[in-house]
């Protein structure tokens, strides 16, 4: 087996995981998937290293390659997808004292079912810029558009996120 | 100022905005209750989603993502020769000093251009790799690692190190052009000289498959049969050194005392 003369690409890669595995899971809303499109997404990378261009953001690649496979399916499975409506989020019966984290818990997961209700434009410029952190230039560069639109995506998809989860 | 945009509210509450343009901002939005309620709208969002999803920052990343980024094999390059290897290697029984003797003829045939256009079924290959940022790279790169010439457009990835029957310093490596759509690979030994330039001795360009009839003066190799192992079994003076070896040698400048007595 011939994994010579890459290790520097390959270390790269594997410190990006927590990353990676953070981005996937808020594309997906869904643990098990967002390991599988990480695993996915890794095997294209390694097999198609020569076309990243040295110099250039490897996390910027990754997340372009993980984005793309993510759409691909979401493609496929568009007709079968059955979405949690919100109003089914209760909050279960609690005792005073772990009112607190139970309610922080509860709003956590409608974050995450909010998610799954936005479009998929929509959660890819809120999974690279407010769960990576990246910049709005690094996320223009990263999706290949311009910082304006950008900036429109974002703005709107955060006023509908809010919307969703206060509503 | 007038009431800011919902964007540049958006970028206020990111940071980013420039200094100047942030501090206007943030005296519109003093006394500007919807502003300000737009403003913890941008702020709150971005707090929940990165709570939301934060877990995978927190846990042991799963063993199986680890093993496919270090055990996932490399794109398969199948290295044929060209015609003047096959003169080479057609002589199993050549001498260790004859062998040796082609590898000087051969190392003067690629610096004058022989073995980038002579030989048959030559496709297209990288450049040969030479000057300064090559010399550089060999003596500071350790092998399995990669560094780039020719403004990131050639990739070299020394392969091993090794002293040579004269103990020399030689090492493997391949090299790649990243530039232009068709791959062009080629593999070969550059041995150090006493001022720490480094000369390639053997380069092996890889040749894209060919229908064999086409090209029925050329040797086609066994499965499996690499040229650059018939190469390094004869220039080779003992085993390859080890990664301790080969990074005292890069902190000592590879003063051969630092390693082998």
């Amino acid at each position: 087996m011939d994994t010579e003369g890459s290790g520097d690409f390959r270390d790269q890669m594997a410190a990006m995981l927590p990353r990676l595995r953070r981005f996937a899971y808020s594309l997906t809303t869904d643990r098990a998937k967002a390991d599988d499109l990480v695993q996915a997404a890794c095997e294209r990378a390694l097999s198609r290293e020569h076309q990243w261009r040295p110099g250039t953001r490897l996390d910027s690649w990754m997340f372009r390659i993980i984005y793309t496979l993510w759409i691909d399916e979401a493609r496929a499975m568009r007709n079968r997808k059955v979405h949690l409506p919100l109003e089914e989020v209760r909050l279960p019966t609690s005792k005073n004292g772990k009112e607190q984290r139970i309610e922080a818990r509860l709003m956590l997961s409608k974050v995450v079912q909010a998610m799954e209700k936005l479009s998929p434009k929509d959660r890819l410029v809120l999974s690279l810029v407010c769960v990576d952190g990246l910049s709005y230039k690094d996320a223009a560069n990263t999706l290949n558009v311009p910082l304006g639109t950008v900036m429109s995506r974002l703005s709107r998809a955060r006023k509908r996120l809010y919307a969703m989860v206060n509503g | 100022m007038k009431t800011p945009s919902d964007e540049q509210i958006m970028a206020w509450v990111d940071g980013e905005l420039p200094e100047d343009e942030a501090l206007e901002i943030e005296q519109a939005l003093e006394g500007d209750r919807e502003a300000q309620q737009k403003a913890e709208i941008f702020r709150r969002s971005t707090a929940v989603l990165k709570a939301a999803f934060d877990d995978p920052l927190h846990e042991q990343v799963p063993e199986k993502l680890i093993r496919t980024i270090r055990e996932h094999p490399a794109p398969r390059r199948a290295v044929r020769k060209s015609g003047f290897w096959a003169a080479f290697l057609r002589f199993p029984s050549l001498s260790p000093a004859l062998a040796f003797a082609m590898a000087i003829v051969l190392c003067a045939g690629i610096l004058t251009g022989y073995l980038l256009f002579g030989p048959s079924g030559s496709g297209p290959f990288p450049v040969l790799p030479a000057g300064v940022p090559f010399s550089r790279g060999l003596e500071k790169t350790p092998s399995g690692n990669s560094f780039y010439m020719a403004g990131g457009n050639l990739k070299v990835t020394p392969v091993l190190s090794f002293r040579d029957n004269a103990r020399r310093y030689c090492r493997q490596y391949e090299v790649e052009n990243l530039h232009g759509g068709e791959r062009q690979w080629a593999q070969g030994v550059a041995c150090r000289d006493r001022q720490g330039r480094w000369h390639t001795r053997v380069y092996i360009p890889w040749v894209p498959e060919q229908p064999a009839s086409q090209n029925a003066d050329s040797y086609v190799p066994a499965a499996g049969e690499d040229p650059m192992e018939s190469v390094l079994d004869r220039m080779m003076a003992g085993p390859p050194l080890t990664a301790e070896q080969e990074s005292a040698l890069m902190r000592s400048g590879w003063k051969p005392k630092a390693v082998i007595p």
